[in-house]
Protein backbone atom coordinates (compact mmCIF):
# COMPACT_ATOMS: atom_id res chain seq x y z
CA UNK A 1 0.00 0.00 0.00
CA UNK A 2 2.99 2.28 0.63
CA UNK A 3 4.34 1.47 -2.30
CA UNK A 4 1.49 2.15 -4.32
CA UNK A 5 0.25 5.45 -2.68
CA UNK A 6 4.54 6.26 -3.24
CA UNK A 7 4.27 5.29 -7.31
CA UNK A 8 1.00 7.46 -7.29
CA UNK A 9 2.26 10.55 -5.74
CA UNK A 10 5.28 10.25 -8.36
CA UNK A 11 3.38 9.88 -11.52
CA UNK A 12 -0.27 12.01 -10.10
CA UNK A 13 1.09 14.58 -7.85
CA UNK A 14 1.88 17.28 -10.43
CA UNK A 15 -1.66 16.46 -11.53
CA UNK A 16 -3.08 17.13 -8.50
CA UNK A 17 -1.61 20.25 -8.50
CA UNK A 18 -2.75 21.18 -11.76
CA UNK A 19 -6.07 19.89 -11.11
CA UNK A 20 -6.00 22.07 -7.85
CA UNK A 21 -4.63 25.15 -9.39
CA UNK A 22 -7.08 25.12 -11.88
CA UNK A 23 -9.82 25.47 -9.30
CA UNK A 24 -7.72 28.12 -6.76
CA UNK A 25 -5.57 29.97 -9.24
CA UNK A 26 -3.00 29.50 -6.84
CA UNK A 27 0.47 27.87 -7.23
CA UNK A 28 1.49 28.07 -4.17
CA UNK A 29 -1.87 27.05 -2.50
CA UNK A 30 -2.57 24.23 -4.76
CA UNK A 31 0.86 22.46 -3.76
CA UNK A 32 -0.16 23.01 -0.10
CA UNK A 33 -3.62 21.53 -0.98
CA UNK A 34 -1.97 18.39 -2.80
CA UNK A 35 0.26 18.09 -0.44
CA UNK A 36 -2.77 17.88 2.36
CA UNK A 37 -4.79 15.54 0.15
CA UNK A 38 -1.35 12.88 -0.44
CA UNK A 39 -0.62 13.04 3.80
CA UNK A 40 -4.53 12.51 4.30
CA UNK A 41 -4.03 9.76 2.04
CA UNK A 42 -1.44 8.31 4.07
CA UNK A 43 -3.87 8.33 6.68
CA UNK A 44 -6.73 7.02 5.47
CA UNK A 45 -5.46 4.27 3.09
CA UNK A 46 -7.84 4.11 0.37
CA UNK A 47 -9.19 0.90 -1.51
CA UNK A 48 -9.06 3.14 -4.27
CA UNK A 49 -6.68 5.68 -4.16
CA UNK A 50 -6.45 7.69 -7.56
CA UNK A 51 -9.88 8.13 -7.61
CA UNK A 52 -10.05 8.94 -3.71
CA UNK A 53 -7.14 11.31 -4.03
CA UNK A 54 -9.18 13.25 -6.51
CA UNK A 55 -12.09 13.47 -4.87
CA UNK A 56 -10.34 14.64 -1.77
CA UNK A 57 -8.19 17.70 -3.71
CA UNK A 58 -11.96 18.86 -5.22
CA UNK A 59 -13.65 18.93 -1.69
CA UNK A 60 -10.30 20.43 -0.55
CA UNK A 61 -10.87 23.09 -3.37
CA UNK A 62 -14.28 23.92 -2.84
CA UNK A 63 -13.39 24.63 1.15
CA UNK A 64 -10.62 26.43 -0.45
CA UNK A 65 -13.27 28.54 -3.17
CA UNK A 66 -15.77 29.27 0.03
CA UNK A 67 -12.59 30.58 1.74
CA UNK A 68 -11.31 32.71 -1.20
CA UNK A 69 -15.35 34.36 -1.32
CA UNK A 70 -14.84 35.10 2.32
CA UNK A 71 -11.23 36.71 1.70
CA UNK A 72 -12.55 38.41 -1.36
CA UNK A 73 -15.23 40.15 0.68
CA UNK A 74 -12.94 41.12 3.19
CA UNK A 75 -10.78 42.46 0.43
CA UNK A 76 -13.93 44.25 -0.91
CA UNK A 77 -14.19 45.90 2.27
CA UNK A 78 -10.47 47.18 2.27
CA UNK A 79 -10.46 48.32 -0.74
CA UNK A 80 -12.35 51.33 0.69
CA UNK A 81 -9.85 51.92 2.74
CA UNK A 82 -7.52 54.60 1.39
CA UNK A 83 -4.95 53.53 3.45
CA UNK A 84 -4.61 49.92 2.18
CA UNK A 85 -5.07 51.03 -1.55
CA UNK A 86 -2.30 50.29 -3.54
CA UNK A 87 -0.51 53.52 -4.44
CA UNK A 88 -0.06 52.76 -8.07
CA UNK A 89 -1.80 50.39 -10.29
CA UNK A 90 0.10 48.09 -12.30
CA UNK A 91 0.17 49.01 -16.04
CA UNK A 92 -1.62 47.03 -18.23
CA UNK A 93 1.10 47.19 -20.33
CA UNK A 94 3.15 44.62 -17.93
CA UNK A 95 0.71 42.22 -18.48
CA UNK A 96 2.73 39.34 -20.99
CA UNK A 97 1.34 37.60 -23.42
CA UNK A 98 0.99 34.10 -21.50
CA UNK A 99 -0.99 35.58 -18.61
CA UNK A 100 -3.46 37.06 -21.40
CA UNK A 101 -4.37 33.56 -22.99
CA UNK A 102 -4.42 32.37 -19.48
CA UNK A 103 -7.12 35.36 -18.43
CA UNK A 104 -8.89 33.95 -21.38
CA UNK A 105 -8.63 30.56 -21.30
CA UNK A 106 -10.38 30.82 -17.73
CA UNK A 107 -13.06 32.88 -18.81
CA UNK A 108 -13.76 30.27 -21.41
CA UNK A 109 -13.90 28.12 -18.31
CA UNK A 110 -15.96 30.21 -16.20
CA UNK A 111 -18.82 30.03 -18.94
CA UNK A 112 -19.23 26.35 -18.18
CA UNK A 113 -21.58 25.11 -15.61
CA UNK A 114 -20.07 23.89 -12.52
CA UNK A 115 -20.75 19.93 -13.51
CA UNK A 116 -19.11 20.60 -16.82
CA UNK A 117 -16.29 22.42 -15.71
CA UNK A 118 -15.55 19.57 -13.14
CA UNK A 119 -16.26 16.74 -15.33
CA UNK A 120 -13.55 18.45 -18.23
CA UNK A 121 -10.94 19.34 -15.39
CA UNK A 122 -11.10 15.57 -14.06
CA UNK A 123 -11.01 14.47 -17.05
CA UNK A 124 -7.96 16.32 -17.86
CA UNK A 125 -6.53 15.39 -14.73
CA UNK A 126 -6.13 11.45 -16.43
CA UNK A 127 -9.34 10.08 -14.28
CA UNK A 128 -11.23 7.50 -16.26
CA UNK A 129 -15.02 7.56 -17.41
CA UNK A 130 -15.94 5.76 -14.29
CA UNK A 131 -13.49 7.47 -12.02
CA UNK A 132 -15.08 10.88 -13.28
CA UNK A 133 -18.59 9.29 -12.76
CA UNK A 134 -18.56 8.18 -9.62
CA UNK A 135 -16.64 11.65 -8.07
CA UNK A 136 -19.81 13.54 -9.70
CA UNK A 137 -22.47 11.13 -9.27
CA UNK A 138 -23.57 11.00 -13.27
CA UNK A 139 -24.20 7.76 -14.63
CA UNK A 140 -21.03 6.59 -16.88
CA UNK A 141 -22.77 6.80 -20.23
CA UNK A 142 -23.50 10.21 -19.29
CA UNK A 143 -19.94 11.46 -18.97
CA UNK A 144 -19.30 11.40 -22.64
CA UNK A 145 -22.03 13.41 -23.13
CA UNK A 146 -20.78 15.92 -20.45
CA UNK A 147 -17.71 16.17 -21.81
CA UNK A 148 -18.62 16.63 -25.63
CA UNK A 149 -20.22 19.37 -24.83
CA UNK A 150 -18.12 21.03 -21.92
CA UNK A 151 -15.29 20.56 -24.72
CA UNK A 152 -17.26 22.31 -27.07
CA UNK A 153 -18.43 25.15 -25.27
CA UNK A 154 -14.78 25.55 -23.90
CA UNK A 155 -13.61 26.03 -27.07
CA UNK A 156 -16.13 28.67 -28.40
CA UNK A 157 -15.92 30.43 -25.85
CA UNK A 158 -12.18 31.38 -25.97
CA UNK A 159 -12.90 31.60 -29.56
CA UNK A 160 -15.44 34.15 -29.45
CA UNK A 161 -12.71 35.96 -26.79
CA UNK A 162 -9.91 36.00 -29.09
CA UNK A 163 -12.64 37.55 -32.08
CA UNK A 164 -13.60 40.36 -29.49
CA UNK A 165 -10.03 40.88 -28.40
CA UNK A 166 -9.15 41.01 -32.56
CA UNK A 167 -11.73 43.09 -33.24
CA UNK A 168 -10.45 45.89 -30.22
CA UNK A 169 -7.18 45.70 -31.31
CA UNK A 170 -8.22 46.34 -35.04
CA UNK B 1 -25.12 0.91 -30.70
CA UNK B 2 -24.84 1.46 -34.72
CA UNK B 3 -27.64 0.26 -37.12
CA UNK B 4 -27.74 -0.01 -40.51
CA UNK B 5 -30.31 -0.49 -43.31
CA UNK B 6 -30.47 -0.43 -46.80
CA UNK B 7 -32.73 2.64 -46.13
CA UNK B 8 -31.36 4.54 -43.45
CA UNK B 9 -27.90 4.50 -41.69
CA UNK B 10 -27.63 5.43 -38.27
CA UNK B 11 -24.29 7.46 -37.68
CA UNK B 12 -22.13 6.91 -34.21
CA UNK B 13 -23.50 9.65 -31.92
CA UNK B 14 -20.96 12.36 -30.84
CA UNK B 15 -20.85 11.48 -27.48
CA UNK B 16 -20.08 7.92 -28.50
CA UNK B 17 -17.33 9.33 -30.27
CA UNK B 18 -15.98 10.98 -27.91
CA UNK B 19 -15.78 8.27 -25.41
CA UNK B 20 -13.86 6.33 -28.19
CA UNK B 21 -11.40 8.88 -28.80
CA UNK B 22 -10.95 9.05 -24.84
CA UNK B 23 -10.57 5.06 -24.62
CA UNK B 24 -13.48 4.87 -22.18
CA UNK B 25 -15.47 1.97 -24.19
CA UNK B 26 -15.33 -1.88 -24.46
CA UNK B 27 -13.44 -3.46 -26.73
CA UNK B 28 -16.31 -4.88 -28.72
CA UNK B 29 -17.85 -1.46 -29.08
CA UNK B 30 -14.40 -0.34 -30.38
CA UNK B 31 -14.31 -2.76 -33.03
CA UNK B 32 -18.11 -1.96 -33.67
CA UNK B 33 -17.32 1.85 -34.16
CA UNK B 34 -14.34 1.36 -36.30
CA UNK B 35 -16.41 -0.88 -38.60
CA UNK B 36 -18.57 1.28 -39.22
CA UNK B 37 -15.74 4.26 -39.57
CA UNK B 38 -14.13 2.49 -42.32
CA UNK B 39 -17.11 2.71 -44.32
CA UNK B 40 -18.77 6.09 -43.24
CA UNK B 41 -17.04 9.07 -44.47
CA UNK B 42 -19.28 11.18 -42.68
CA UNK B 43 -18.61 9.49 -39.39
CA UNK B 44 -15.32 9.99 -40.17
CA UNK B 45 -15.13 13.69 -40.75
CA UNK B 46 -16.92 14.02 -37.19
CA UNK B 47 -14.33 11.84 -35.54
CA UNK B 48 -11.92 14.36 -36.89
CA UNK B 49 -13.22 17.32 -35.55
CA UNK B 50 -13.99 15.96 -32.23
CA UNK B 51 -10.01 14.98 -32.27
CA UNK B 52 -9.05 18.36 -32.79
CA UNK B 53 -11.35 19.83 -30.37
CA UNK B 54 -10.20 17.10 -27.84
CA UNK B 55 -6.96 18.11 -28.97
CA UNK B 56 -7.80 21.63 -28.47
CA UNK B 57 -9.36 21.50 -24.92
CA UNK B 58 -6.17 19.87 -23.70
CA UNK B 59 -3.93 22.93 -25.35
CA UNK B 60 -5.82 25.13 -23.39
CA UNK B 61 -6.14 23.91 -20.66
CA UNK B 62 -2.18 23.59 -20.51
CA UNK B 63 -2.20 27.08 -20.58
CA UNK B 64 -3.45 27.58 -17.35
CA UNK B 65 -1.01 25.14 -15.32
CA UNK B 66 1.11 26.29 -12.42
CA UNK B 67 4.44 27.05 -13.05
CA UNK B 68 6.72 23.80 -13.48
CA UNK B 69 6.34 21.51 -10.40
CA UNK B 70 9.31 20.34 -8.05
CA UNK B 71 7.15 17.72 -6.17
CA UNK B 72 8.05 17.61 -2.40
CA UNK B 73 10.58 14.31 -1.33
CA UNK B 74 7.47 11.46 -0.73
CA UNK B 75 9.73 10.88 2.79
CA UNK B 76 8.61 14.59 3.29
CA UNK B 77 4.82 14.11 2.86
CA UNK B 78 5.57 10.51 4.97
CA UNK B 79 7.08 12.50 7.96
CA UNK B 80 3.85 15.04 8.47
CA UNK B 81 1.59 12.25 7.92
CA UNK B 82 2.96 10.24 10.94
CA UNK B 83 3.75 13.49 13.02
CA UNK B 84 0.26 14.28 12.39
CA UNK B 85 -0.99 10.67 13.31
CA UNK B 86 1.12 11.19 16.34
CA UNK B 87 -0.39 14.06 17.35
CA UNK B 88 -3.94 12.51 16.95
CA UNK B 89 -3.46 9.85 19.13
CA UNK B 90 -1.44 12.19 21.63
CA UNK B 91 -4.85 14.09 21.89
CA UNK B 92 -7.05 10.59 21.88
CA UNK B 93 -5.12 9.52 24.81
CA UNK B 94 -5.51 12.97 26.81
CA UNK B 95 -9.78 12.80 25.92
CA UNK B 96 -9.84 8.75 27.35
CA UNK B 97 -7.58 9.68 30.19
CA UNK B 98 -9.90 12.63 30.89
CA UNK B 99 -13.05 11.04 30.14
CA UNK B 100 -11.77 8.42 32.69
CA UNK B 101 -10.89 10.55 35.58
CA UNK B 102 -14.43 12.23 34.66
CA UNK B 103 -15.89 8.92 35.42
CA UNK B 104 -14.42 7.88 38.29
CA UNK B 105 -15.27 11.06 39.76
CA UNK B 106 -18.91 10.88 39.01
CA UNK B 107 -18.83 7.22 40.15
CA UNK B 108 -17.19 8.39 43.05
CA UNK B 109 -19.61 11.07 43.73
CA UNK B 110 -22.82 8.74 42.94
CA UNK B 111 -21.99 6.22 44.92
CA UNK B 112 -20.50 8.47 48.08
CA UNK B 113 -24.23 7.83 49.98
CA UNK B 114 -24.80 3.71 49.18
CA UNK B 115 -24.23 2.67 52.82
CA UNK B 116 -26.42 3.90 55.36
CA UNK B 117 -27.04 2.38 58.83
CA UNK B 118 -30.19 1.34 60.75
CA UNK B 119 -32.43 4.14 61.64
CA UNK B 120 -33.88 4.13 64.58
CA UNK B 121 -37.30 2.29 64.90
CA UNK B 122 -37.13 1.20 61.13
CA UNK B 123 -34.95 -1.62 60.19
CA UNK B 124 -31.73 -0.20 58.75
CA UNK B 125 -29.72 2.98 59.45
CA UNK B 126 -26.74 3.94 58.23
CA UNK B 127 -23.40 3.95 60.91
CA UNK B 128 -22.02 7.13 61.71
CA UNK B 129 -18.73 4.55 61.89
CA UNK B 130 -18.84 4.84 58.13
CA UNK B 131 -17.55 8.47 58.14
CA UNK B 132 -15.82 10.38 60.30
CA UNK B 133 -14.12 13.53 59.93
CA UNK B 134 -10.63 14.42 59.32
CA UNK B 135 -9.87 10.55 57.76
CA UNK B 136 -9.20 9.91 54.55
CA UNK B 137 -10.21 6.92 52.37
CA UNK B 138 -9.38 3.76 52.08
CA UNK B 139 -10.37 0.71 50.45
CA UNK B 140 -9.79 -2.87 51.51
CA UNK B 141 -10.42 -6.50 50.55
CA UNK B 142 -12.17 -8.83 52.88
CA UNK B 143 -12.74 -12.45 53.31
CA UNK B 144 -16.52 -13.49 53.06
CA UNK B 145 -17.15 -15.32 55.91
CA UNK B 146 -16.91 -14.30 60.06
CA UNK B 147 -15.48 -15.92 62.63
CA UNK B 148 -16.32 -14.12 65.57
CA UNK B 149 -13.20 -14.43 67.58
CA UNK B 150 -12.21 -10.84 68.12
CA UNK B 151 -11.59 -9.70 71.38
CA UNK B 152 -13.47 -7.12 73.23
CA UNK B 153 -12.97 -3.33 72.24
CA UNK B 154 -12.52 -0.62 74.90
CA UNK B 155 -15.38 2.13 74.56
CA UNK B 156 -14.59 4.66 72.02
CA UNK B 157 -16.70 7.99 72.19
CA UNK B 158 -17.27 8.57 67.86
CA UNK B 159 -16.84 12.56 66.83
CA UNK B 160 -19.84 14.08 65.61
CA UNK B 161 -19.73 13.48 61.59
CA UNK B 162 -20.68 16.87 59.82
CA UNK B 163 -20.24 15.62 55.53
CA UNK B 164 -18.89 12.62 54.49
CA UNK B 165 -15.06 11.81 53.85
CA UNK B 166 -14.14 11.55 50.68
CA UNK B 167 -14.56 7.67 49.47
CA UNK B 168 -12.10 5.32 47.22
CA UNK B 169 -14.02 2.95 44.83
CA UNK B 170 -12.66 -0.10 44.37
CA UNK B 171 -13.84 -1.96 40.60
CA UNK B 172 -13.65 -5.50 41.43
CA UNK B 173 -12.75 -7.81 38.72
CA UNK B 174 -14.63 -10.91 39.96
CA UNK B 175 -13.66 -14.70 38.40
CA UNK B 176 -16.83 -15.85 35.99
CA UNK B 177 -19.05 -17.64 38.51
CA UNK B 178 -22.27 -19.19 37.12
CA UNK B 179 -24.84 -15.95 38.16
CA UNK B 180 -21.88 -13.44 38.15
CA UNK B 181 -22.75 -10.37 35.54
CA UNK B 182 -20.71 -9.06 33.05
CA UNK B 183 -20.53 -5.57 35.04
CA UNK B 184 -18.79 -5.06 37.25
CA UNK B 185 -18.90 -4.63 41.14
CA UNK B 186 -17.93 -1.71 43.03
CA UNK B 187 -17.07 -1.23 47.02
CA UNK B 188 -16.43 1.93 48.56
CA UNK B 189 -14.63 2.44 51.97
CA UNK B 190 -13.05 5.57 53.87
CA UNK B 191 -10.28 5.22 56.08
CA UNK B 192 -7.24 6.43 57.27
CA UNK B 193 -4.90 3.78 57.07
CA UNK B 194 -1.73 4.27 54.63
CA UNK B 195 -1.15 0.41 53.97
CA UNK B 196 -3.78 -0.75 51.86
CA UNK B 197 -4.90 -4.40 52.43
CA UNK B 198 -5.03 -4.85 48.55
CA UNK B 199 -2.36 -6.01 46.35
CA UNK B 200 -0.80 -2.75 45.72
CA UNK B 201 0.70 -4.08 42.45
CA UNK B 202 -2.69 -4.40 40.41
CA UNK B 203 -3.63 -0.62 41.31
CA UNK B 204 -3.96 2.03 39.50
CA UNK B 205 -3.67 5.12 41.55
CA UNK B 206 -5.43 8.30 40.69
CA UNK B 207 -5.22 11.47 42.94
CA UNK B 208 -8.50 13.47 42.68
CA UNK B 209 -8.47 17.18 43.67
CA UNK B 210 -6.99 17.95 47.08
CA UNK B 211 -5.80 15.43 49.18
CA UNK B 212 -8.43 12.67 48.78
CA UNK B 213 -6.73 10.16 46.45
CA UNK B 214 -8.81 7.74 44.25
CA UNK B 215 -7.97 4.66 43.73
CA UNK B 216 -8.85 1.57 41.33
CA UNK B 217 -7.99 -2.08 41.90
CA UNK B 218 -8.91 -5.36 41.11
CA UNK B 219 -10.38 -7.21 44.09
CA UNK B 220 -10.44 -10.80 43.76
CA UNK B 221 -13.67 -12.26 45.06
CA UNK B 222 -13.76 -13.36 47.89
CA UNK B 223 -15.41 -16.96 48.71
CA UNK B 224 -18.25 -17.38 51.28
CA UNK B 225 -19.09 -20.39 52.64
CA UNK B 226 -22.35 -21.96 52.58
CA UNK B 227 -22.66 -21.64 56.53
CA UNK B 228 -23.56 -18.43 57.19
CA UNK B 229 -23.23 -19.09 60.46
CA UNK B 230 -20.74 -17.31 62.65
CA UNK B 231 -17.75 -18.70 64.91
CA UNK B 232 -18.19 -17.24 68.49
CA UNK B 233 -20.01 -15.57 71.22
CA UNK B 234 -23.16 -14.04 70.07
CA UNK B 235 -25.78 -12.50 71.91
CA UNK B 236 -28.98 -12.67 68.86
CA UNK B 237 -31.08 -9.04 69.46
CA UNK B 238 -34.20 -8.29 68.51
CA UNK B 239 -34.47 -5.77 66.20
CA UNK B 240 -37.80 -4.10 67.22
CA UNK B 241 -36.96 -3.75 71.02
CA UNK B 242 -33.28 -3.01 71.10
CA UNK B 243 -32.63 -1.11 67.90
CA UNK B 244 -33.69 1.78 69.55
CA UNK B 245 -31.74 1.32 72.31
CA UNK B 246 -28.88 1.42 69.43
CA UNK B 247 -29.87 4.52 66.98
CA UNK B 248 -27.38 4.68 64.40
CA UNK B 249 -25.44 2.01 65.71
CA UNK B 250 -26.24 -0.88 63.55
CA UNK B 251 -25.08 -1.11 60.50
CA UNK B 252 -27.63 -3.15 57.51
CA UNK B 253 -28.80 -2.49 54.18
CA UNK B 254 -32.36 -1.17 54.13
CA UNK B 255 -34.98 -2.58 52.41
CA UNK B 256 -34.07 -5.94 52.82
CA UNK B 257 -35.28 -8.28 55.83
CA UNK B 258 -33.46 -8.85 58.21
CA UNK B 259 -33.19 -12.45 59.06
CA UNK B 260 -30.95 -12.08 62.32
CA UNK B 261 -29.87 -9.52 64.17
CA UNK B 262 -26.63 -10.47 66.62
CA UNK B 263 -24.01 -8.55 68.49
CA UNK B 264 -20.77 -9.21 70.30
CA UNK B 265 -20.42 -7.23 73.46
CA UNK B 266 -17.04 -5.18 73.83
CA UNK B 267 -16.15 -3.08 76.05
CA UNK B 268 -17.52 0.40 77.21
CA UNK B 269 -20.86 -0.84 75.14
CA UNK B 270 -18.80 -0.56 71.60
CA UNK B 271 -19.90 -3.87 70.34
CA UNK B 272 -19.50 -5.65 67.17
CA UNK B 273 -22.68 -6.48 65.49
CA UNK B 274 -23.62 -8.77 62.90
CA UNK B 275 -27.07 -8.69 60.66
CA UNK B 276 -28.69 -10.93 58.03
CA UNK B 277 -30.72 -10.25 55.66
CA UNK B 278 -31.89 -12.45 52.63
CA UNK B 279 -32.36 -11.21 49.30
CA UNK B 280 -35.46 -11.90 46.95
CA UNK B 281 -33.41 -14.69 45.40
CA UNK B 282 -32.81 -16.57 49.05
CA UNK B 283 -28.98 -15.18 49.10
CA UNK B 284 -27.58 -14.03 52.19
CA UNK B 285 -26.49 -10.21 52.78
CA UNK B 286 -24.40 -9.66 55.88
CA UNK B 287 -23.25 -6.84 57.25
CA UNK B 288 -20.83 -6.85 60.16
CA UNK B 289 -20.19 -3.28 61.75
CA UNK B 290 -18.10 -2.11 64.82
CA UNK B 291 -14.52 -1.16 65.94
CA UNK B 292 -12.16 -1.99 63.20
CA UNK B 293 -9.53 -3.89 64.43
CA UNK B 294 -12.22 -6.54 65.42
CA UNK B 295 -14.21 -6.40 62.16
CA UNK B 296 -10.46 -6.98 60.57
CA UNK B 297 -9.63 -9.07 62.25
CA UNK B 298 -13.24 -11.73 62.19
CA UNK B 299 -12.75 -11.10 58.61
CA UNK B 300 -9.42 -12.18 58.16
CA UNK B 301 -9.72 -15.16 60.55
CA UNK B 302 -12.76 -16.37 58.97
CA UNK B 303 -11.05 -16.00 55.46
CA UNK B 304 -8.89 -18.56 56.47
CA UNK B 305 -10.94 -21.14 57.99
CA UNK B 306 -13.45 -20.45 55.09
CA UNK B 307 -10.46 -21.29 52.47
CA UNK B 308 -10.02 -24.78 54.08
CA UNK B 309 -13.37 -25.98 54.55
CA UNK B 310 -13.83 -24.57 50.81
CA UNK B 311 -11.05 -24.85 49.21
CA UNK B 312 -12.81 -24.74 45.49
CA UNK B 313 -13.77 -20.94 46.88
CA UNK B 314 -17.18 -19.51 46.48
CA UNK B 315 -16.95 -17.30 43.47
CA UNK B 316 -20.02 -15.94 44.05
CA UNK B 317 -19.65 -14.12 46.55
CA UNK B 318 -17.67 -11.11 47.75
CA UNK B 319 -16.87 -8.62 50.53
CA UNK B 320 -16.75 -4.42 50.45
CA UNK B 321 -15.69 -3.28 53.60
CA UNK B 322 -15.65 0.19 54.74
CA UNK B 323 -13.90 1.79 57.26
CA UNK B 324 -13.47 5.24 58.84
CA UNK B 325 -10.65 6.11 61.69
CA UNK B 326 -11.73 3.43 64.62
CA UNK B 327 -15.08 1.97 62.53
CA UNK B 328 -16.06 -0.67 60.34
CA UNK B 329 -18.18 -1.87 58.04
CA UNK B 330 -17.78 -5.42 55.75
CA UNK B 331 -21.08 -6.21 54.01
CA UNK B 332 -21.06 -9.95 52.31
CA UNK B 333 -23.43 -11.27 49.37
CA UNK B 334 -23.67 -12.47 46.08
CA UNK B 335 -20.95 -10.83 43.89
CA UNK B 336 -23.74 -10.08 41.59
CA UNK B 337 -25.67 -8.36 43.83
CA UNK B 338 -23.57 -6.38 45.81
CA UNK B 339 -23.20 -3.39 43.19
CA UNK B 340 -26.76 -3.64 42.66
CA UNK B 341 -28.02 -3.39 45.90
CA UNK B 342 -25.68 -0.82 46.89
CA UNK B 343 -27.19 1.55 44.40
CA UNK B 344 -30.80 0.69 45.56
CA UNK B 345 -30.02 1.45 49.04
CA UNK B 346 -28.98 4.38 48.20
CA UNK B 347 -32.24 5.52 45.77
CA UNK B 348 -34.47 5.02 48.71
CA UNK B 349 -32.49 6.51 51.48
CA UNK B 350 -31.26 10.16 50.16
CA UNK B 351 -31.44 11.26 53.74
CA UNK B 352 -27.96 11.30 54.46
CA UNK B 353 -27.13 11.50 58.41
CA UNK B 354 -23.48 13.14 58.56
Amino acid sequence: MGDELEELYRTTYATVVRFLYRKVWDADRAHDLAQEVFIRAMAHRPEKPRAWIFAVAANLARDEARAAVRRKRHLTLLKDDPATMPSSPLPADEMVEEDERRAKVDEALATLTKRDREVLLLWDAGLSYPEIAQQTGLAVGAVGTTLARARKRLVDAYDRSEQEHRAAHS
Amino acid sequence: MIEASRSTVRHIPEDELHAYLDQALSRSQCVEIERHLARCSRCQGERDGIAALRDRTTALLARIGPPPIIPPAFDTIMARAASRQQRRWRWIKVGSRAASIGGVLFLGWWMSGRLFLVEPGSAIAVAPAVVAPHDSPRVETVPASVTAKAPAVSPKPRAPVKRPAPLQLVRASRPVGDEAPAATDFALATETDPQPAYDAATSERLTVGGDAPLELSDLAAQPVGDDPGLNGLWRTIVPDKESADRRGEIALVPGLPVTQMRVQPGAGGDDVTAVDQTLESGDLIRTISGPAPRVLALVNEDAAADSVNHPEGNTNHMTVTIRQADRMVAVTGPANALGSLLARVNLKNTKRRY
